[in-house]
């Protein structure tokens, strides 16, 4: 063989081994133990799972993290005992944009919202939907939409009332799956999409949905909204609708201390926990919990003394003290001693005390009464004195914001309350005016959280520095 | 079979048949034999090697006959004698002096081998005997103050820490900034967070590389000389060329070493008296009465009888000793190298060590005149001792959080728990990572004609590497006996190449050379995870687990593997015209898995051409020049060094997604980038190298511009989107600077002094950013940020002004420049830079007779360091210990001090938080390091025959030995644990408890036999 033969043999050799390597299917190598955006939902079921998913990360928000935070802004919780500069910081209401807690609940806040957006992409392409499948997915994404922009909107802006257009700025609203950068919706427009949001799903969603959300979970969160809007009617109107449903207020007041294989009838929407491995009570556990720990976050005295001036009050039992008398004294709350639960969104208890407190403010005392007497009445049992009359008058209100913060102290209400009393308590038939939280203003800036630093952009405005003090 | 049997019986037969013969001795200028070296008959293939004592003969000769001999070495001079042979044998001596001729060494370059003369691009090579000079705990740190632009931060204290290297600056933010790092033909598996940065250490990928492999390392800077690695060499390339026989004979050598070593520097916190004083001191500076309420509700009882000095219990004397043994062998047909490897590499760090045990044997066979034959075969086994570092413990704790009024002990002899105590994880905590490694190849080459070679290389990188942590009862506090993880790491990376060289002499003027190639590689990791409780030890301890018991407990999952490929094809055209004149064209395509099929493959083009001017007549009347050669060089060079699969938008698989309300879920994960493609550099260069009387000094300049755009980056996009983060091409980014470096034969007589110094000044620049803000990349915690305008790596801080005298608050800028009490993040501004203005290193070595010595100093000019732990350290008092600095504070009105006044309430500080970030702990990073000191003595050889020992050198290696700076925390050249590959490219120069290098003095034993 000659050379030159040899020489187109061997390139012949070398070029068809490049061709051969040189295939596109060498490259093309996918991720595994993941699906491709393009395969992951392509059926009714695939649907149900991705829906799912948005109560799951929900209720992974909803597990004592957003309690938290607003339990941090409030007058009953005392500096946290781990000094976590984090929760230091949001308790000291000054937060600024690198604290990775508040940046992280803002984030986490809008993931199931990007899932419910990405669902639209779905509902015309999947075979198998039935027209009764995409009204209830429907109305359940708007549910939890209208849940996640809700929570958003009390933490990062100033509250409704705050302005009397309420066109300060709120937050952005995620009505489709994108990752543009948008500006700040005003409250008053966040408020007018949740309450969008709502009505959708009370249009839509069924009247029972086992644990998911259905039409009476919506109208409660619906009067909730209200109730901050200081829309008293709107609120009454379906607050009525919601506690004519199945409805009855538990005999225990250990709401968060059972093992919570079930609901309990209180419920009118929580998130379950099924076992110890399916906790969805893990960061109340982890902050609040003080039978096994020393707690991260503890009671400030104050909260404790209300609790316990009454000998005769059960709700003692749910909080405790440390080390008394001595010069490391300190309070904790008992609600969340127990392995896991679940935690509950909006239960009858806290209907009670809203329509007491509507009702009180429109007059309607019996009513106000009659509910706030169901709280009464398990708090103190046996004892008919504490029992309210209609005798009150605008004095009942006072009753009534009391028992409110007797109830829900560490469940995340306080906050809120107090800023809804800010802007609107001065037109109280119990008129309260130069309300503060933890001698702050109701309105100072360090109520509202700084936005986390990644959201900023030219469009972006950010809230106000300087804290409230 | 019949003619490999010939070979060895014609090996083993190999003795002169004739008696008339010439006979002779080399030496070199010291009469030191010189061994292997090559004589050959010019116009014959008669030849000999010369032997342990340096002799040779050639026999066969015809009596009467004037015959030409050649004499070579590598390294020497090649010397061309007459000998005029007569009726007896013939007895000549040849004395060998050193080569000094900077245009005959041989580089590499991708894919093959140059004479520097020829060489177009920026080329820099290191050999094995600098390597070996410098006992370093990984290979690349030997690299640092050796090479003009290659800045190397060698990793910290810590046993097998990885350093940052960085060539010319770095052209990148998100996708990984460190060169390629190519070991004798396949570029290696360099991941550096296989482990994250568990126990605030990153995986070193380089450590189970043996140092006593390495024959030369080959750092290529140009795109003339990167672009023959296109995808993949926009941040340098580094090639790595391990030993081989290249002598016929056999020999045996040894070389080892013992040593200890201790920290450069090591903090002073405050003792109990101290630390209990000015808590005080900040509580009533606070306003409080009585005393203050200590950390950890320790009593004051308790803390005045507790003065544990949690510094000297964390750290100690480490021992370190390494021995080689080579073997190697060669004859006509066969050279053969083996070596094995065992050291033993105490940290300073009480319980932690790196074991090393390797092996490699690489083998050339000549099987025939066209066909050739090469093997590597490496095994190397390490094994890490871990322990906690920085912000996960030890000697990060005894820094921070490990107070003095904490003891280790409580009375009753248990451990106290009642507070952070090292001493307790590190005596009970088990952890371990073990690295078994594989690297292996062969490759063909076959002589097609004698201008055309076919060459085929296949290469195999096995890296498997498992952690294993073991956590006792005791440390738990649990009501089983122990719990232990595993996680273990497999990858698998190969490559081949197919490549045709084709060298033609058009003429006596023109050459001409071709070289087409094809290259694949694939890599694969596969991960596990297992857990499990009541075990008695690690999974390391196969009879460990204690199953029959209801406190056993095992989980296990497998992680998703991870796959890429690269399809290259490449080119490369050279030309020499006279012997002065070269040009190199080259040209790579790229495919990468990491790309859609829309932005797949990327094209890589280069040229250059270089001029050695001293072939040119007018330059020959210039005699003092005995080499100029001038260079320029541009080409495009690109980067894939991101994850594998961010162009995928993905859902989570139901199969392993938590369920609700028993249901499963399905989520989307990540966002995709089906455009994704390419962060690819244009680069100029040009350089110049020149040799002055007879290249007795000889020096090299070079300037280079780096462009690069659709720079890789990780943005972090709005949260209120669902998503934190997704990969994208944005930006650009420049580098362009001047490296100068030069060689001096100052004595060259039986007293010799060289010095070799270089310098390099690199302007980094980021240029754009797209639409995005400075905070959509950050470097981790660190603070630093892209900001257009500034380079990589910017430290954006709010100012810090002073302190103000009358309150002893500290006084900070604002966005306007206006002094404010308050922090506040938006105020932030670009205030510093991590990558230094310059880098170099200097070094002198002496010689006289049998002694040698060496010193070298590296030097870092400008750049910043921010000393993130100080905030905590020297700051708003916590239940951080402090530094003995804050004696140097504020206490009264008028006071002028270096610190605040102290204070328990951060608001002091104007801000919420007690960790802000500020200029207050923004240092000058200068520093010049006597980085190795080694004082040599060569054994004479007389004294050694008796012994049958060939040559013989002893030596004592100092390294790290002194520090200048004007930096006042631990240690100026600081590589941290990184969360990815944005901060490592961003977030060098930040120290947070991190280690301080380690001051090593080392005895080293050098024998051949």
């Amino acid at each position: 063989m000659n050379t030159y033969k040899k020489i187109f043999y061997i390139s012949s050799l070398l070029i068809g081994s490049i061709g051969l390597s040189s295939c596109e299917k060498m490259l093309e190598i996918k991720p595994e133990g993941v699906l491709l955006a393009d395969e992951a939902v392509t059926t009714p079921e695939d649907m149900q799972k991705l829906l799912n998913s948005c109560y799951d990360a929900l209720a992974n928000q909803y597990n004592g993290t957003v309690q938290l935070f607003g339990d941090l802004l409030s007058d009953d919780i005392e500096k946290p005992f781990d000094g976590n500069e984090f929760r230091t910081e949001i308790w000291s209401r000054n937060t600024n944009f690198f604290n990775s807690d508040v940046g992280g609940l803002y984030g986490r806040l809008y993931i199931p919202v990007y899932r419910v957006n990405s669902m639209d992409g779905f509902y015309d392409k999947i075979a198998g939907l039935t027209e009764a499948d995409i009204k209830r997915m429907k109305a359940e994404g708007r549910f939890i939409r209208a849940i996640c922009h809700y929570e958003a909107v009390k933490l990062w802006a100033q509250p409704y009332g705050y302005t009397s257009d309420n066109s300060h700025p709120g937050v952005p609203i995620r009505d489709k799956a994108s990752q543009e950068p948008i500006q700040r919706s005003s409250v008053a427009a966040v408020y007018d999409f949740v309450i969008a949001d709502l009505q959708y799903a009370i249009a839509n969603l069924p009247s029972t949905n086992g644990n998911y959300a259905d039409v009476n979970a919506a109208k409660a969160v619906l009067a909730d909204v209200y109730f901050n809007m200081n829309k008293l009617a709107e609120c009454r109107t379906l607050l009525d609708e919601v506690m004519a449903g199945p409805y009855t207020l538990s005999d225990s007041i250990d709401r968060f201390n059972q093992n919570l294989t079930g609901i309990s009838n209180e419920f009118v929407f929580s998130f379950i926990s099924n076992n110890a491995n399916d906790n969805r009570g893990g960061q109340f556990i982890d902050r609040y919990r003080s039978d096994t720990k020393v707690p991260d976050v503890g009671l400030r005295k104050e909260i404790y003394d209300l609790i316990t001036s009454d000998t005769t009050d059960i709700r003692a039992r749910l909080v405790g003290v440390v080390n008394e008398g001595q010069a490391n004294e300190f309070f904790v709350s008992k609600k969340f001693n127990n392995d896991y639960f679940g935690s509950a969104y909006i239960t009858l208890t806290k209907l009670l005390l809203m329509r007491a407190e509507v009702a009180a403010e429109t007059g309607d005392l019996s009513t106000a009464v009659t509910d706030i007497n169901k709280i009464i009445k398990r708090a103190y049992p046996g004892n008919t004195a504490k029992e309210a009359t209609t005798a009150l008058g605008a004095d009942l209100l006072v009753l009534i914001r009391e028992e409110r913060r007797k109830e829900l102290f560490c469940e995340g209400d306080r906050t809120y309350y107090m800023k809804r009393l800010g802007a609107f308590g001065s037109s109280s038939v119990k008129p309260v005016t130069g309300v503060t939280i933890r001698s702050a203003p109701w309105n100072c800036p360090g109520l509202a959280l700084q936005f986390p630093s990644t959201e900023v952009t030219s469009v972006f405005i950010l809230n106000e520095t300087g804290g409230c003090n | 079979m019949k003619r490999y049997l010939l070979l060895i019986f014609t090996l083993l037969c190999s003795t002169s048949m004739y008696a008339q013969s010439i006979r002779g001795k080399i030496t070199d200028p010291t009469k030191e034999p010189v061994i292997g070296a090559g004589v050959v008959i010019e116009g014959t293939n008669i030849a000999a090697v010369t032997d342990a004592l340096g002799n040779f003969s050639i026999g066969k000769l015809q009596p009467n006959t004037k015959y030409k001999l050649k004499v070579s070495m590598l390294g020497f001079q090649t010397i061309y004698r007459e000998v005029q042979t007569n009726s007896t044998d013939v007895s000549v001596s040849f004395t060998m002096r050193e080569d000094t001729k900077q245009l005959e060494d041989v580089v590499v370059v991708g894919y093959g081998t140059k004479v520097k003369r020829e060489v177009t691009g920026a080329i820099s090579k290191i050999s094995a005997k600098e390597l070996n000079d410098l006992p370093v705990p990984s290979f690349e740190s030997a690299l640092q103050a050796k090479l003009p632009g290659v800045q190397v931060t060698t990793g910290s204290g810590a046993a097998g820490s990885a350093s940052v290297i960085r060539i010319r600056g770095i052209s990148s933010i998100s996708a990984g900034g460190d060169p390629l790092y190519v070991i004798d033909g396949i570029p290696i598996t360099q991941d550096y967070f296989l482990n994250g940065n568990a126990g605030a250490l990153n995986n070193n990928p380089l450590s189970s590389i043996n140092p006593d492999d390495i024959e030369s390392i080959d750092v290529l800077k140009d795109a003339a000389a990167t672009a023959i690695y296109g995808s993949r060499g926009a941040n340098g390339v580094i090639i790595v060329t391990t030993k081989r026989a290249n002598k016929n004979g056999t020999s045996f050598s040894y070389n080892g070493s013992i040593g200890v070593a201790t920290a450069t520097a090591l903090p002073n916190m405050l003792n109990s008296e101290q630390y209990l004083q000015l808590y005080q001191e900040a509580h009533e500076n606070d306003g409080g009465v009585g005393l203050a309420r200590l950390p950890n509700n320790i009593s004051w009882d308790d803390a005045r009888k507790t003065n544990t000095d949690w510094v000297d219990l964390t750290t100690q004397t480490g021992i370190k000793h390494r021995h080689n043994v080579s073997m190697t062998y060669g004859n006509k047909y066969v050279s053969l190298l083996a070596n094995m490897s065992y050291g033993k590499d105490e940290s300073y760090l009480v319980g932690n060590r790196f074991d090393q045990t390797a092996f490699r044997i690489n083998g050339d066979y000549r099987i025939s005149k066209k066909l050739k034959m090469t093997s590597t075969s490496s095994y190397s086994n390490g094994l890490n001792k871990r322990v906690n570092t920085a912000w996960a413990g030890g000697l990060g704790s005894a820094m921070s959080t490990a107070l003095p009024i904490f003891p280790v002990y409580n009375p009753d002899g248990t451990y106290f728990t009642g507070g952070d105590n090292p001493v307790r994880i590190q005596e009970l905590k088990k952890w371990q990572t073990v690295e078994n490694r594989f690297l292996n190849g062969i490759g063909v080459d076959y002589n097609l004609t004698d201008e055309l070679v076919l060459s085929a290389k296949g290469n195999y990188d096995y890296m498997n590497l498992v952690d294993d942590q073991y956590d006792p009862q005791l440390l738990l506090n649990s009501t089983h006996i122990g719990s232990a993880t595993r996680n273990s790491r497999i990858t698998k990376n190969y490559n081949y190449n197919l490549q045709l060289n084709y060298t033609y002499k058009i003429n006596a003027s023109n050459k001409l050379s071709v070289m087409v190639g094809h290259e694949y590689q694939n890599s694969l990791t596969e991960g596990k995870f297992k857990t499990a409780t009541n075990m008695g030890n690690g999974f390391y301890d196969g009879e460990a687990k204690v199953e029959d018991s209801a406190l056993y407990t095992y989980f296990s999952s497998e992680n998703s593997p991870e796959q890429w490929a690269f399809v290259g094809y490449y080119t490369r055209l050279s030309y020499g015209y006279n012997n002065k004149i070269f040009m190199d064209a080259t040209f790579r395509t790229d495919g990468s898995s990491r790309f859609g099929a829309n932005n797949r493959y990327g094209y890589f083009p280069a040229a250059a051409i270089s001029w050695l001017l001293t072939e040119e007549e007018f330059m020959k009347k210039i005699p003092v020049i005995s080499t100029a050669k001038a260079r320029v060089s541009y080409g495009k060079s690109g980067n894939a060094n991101i994850p594998n699969y961010e162009r995928f938008g993905t859902y989570a698989n139901p199969n392993s997604t938590p369920n609700y309300n028993g249901t499963g879920t399905t989520f989307p994960t990540r966002l995709d980038n089906p455009n994704l493609r390419w962060e690819t550099s244009w680069t100029f260069n040009t350089g110049i190298d020149v040799g002055l009387w007879s290249d007795r000094v000889t020096f090299t300049l070079e300037y280079y511009d780096r462009r690069t755009s659709d720079v890789l980056m990780q943005l972090a996009v709005p949260p209120s989107s669902g998503f934190s983060s997704y990969w994208d091409n944005v930006g650009s980014i420049t580098n362009n600077g001047v490296e100068f470096s030069f060689v001096t034969r100052n004595i060259d007589r039986e007293f010799k002094w060289t010095t070799n110094f270089n310098i390099a000044r690199n302007l980094n620049e980021i240029t754009s950013i797209g639409k995005y803000s400075e905070d959509a990349v950050s470097g981790g915690t660190n603070d630093t940020r892209v900001v257009v305008g500034q380079p990589v790596g910017t430290n954006f801080l709010v100012r810090y002004s002073h302190i103000d005298a009358a309150t002893g608050r500290p006084v900070y800028l604002d966005i306007n420049g206006v002094e404010t009490f308050n922090w506040d993040p938006k105020d932030r501004v670009a205030v510093g830079a991590v990558l230094p203005d310059a880098i170099g290193g200097i070094t002198n070595t002496f010689s006289y007779k049998n002694w040698d010595m060496s010193v070298l100093f590296n030097f870092v000019l400008g750049g910043d360091i921010y000393e993130s732990s100080a905030k905590r350290q020297l700051g708003v008092v916590t239940n951080w210990n402090m530094r003995t600095d804050i004696f140097d504070r504020w206490q009264q009105p008028g006071d002028n001090a270096a610190f605040p006044r102290l204070t328990l309430e951060t608001a002091t500080y104007g801000s919420p938080t007690p960790w802000i970030n500020t200029t207050m702990w923004l240092h000058d990073g200068t520093f010049a390091r006597l980085r190795n000191l080694t004082i040599g003595y060569r054994i004479p050889k007389a004294k050694l025959q008796k012994l049958k020992i060939e040559s013989a050198r002893i030596s004592f290696i100092g390294t790290n030995l002194l520090t200048f700076t004007k930096y006042t925390g631990l240690d100026p050249e600081i590589a941290r644990d990184f969360e990815n590959s944005t901060d490592r490219n961003m977030s060098s120069n930040i120290t947070y408890l991190t280690p301080p290098q380690q001051k090593s003095y080392n005895l080293q034993v050098n024998i051949t036999f």
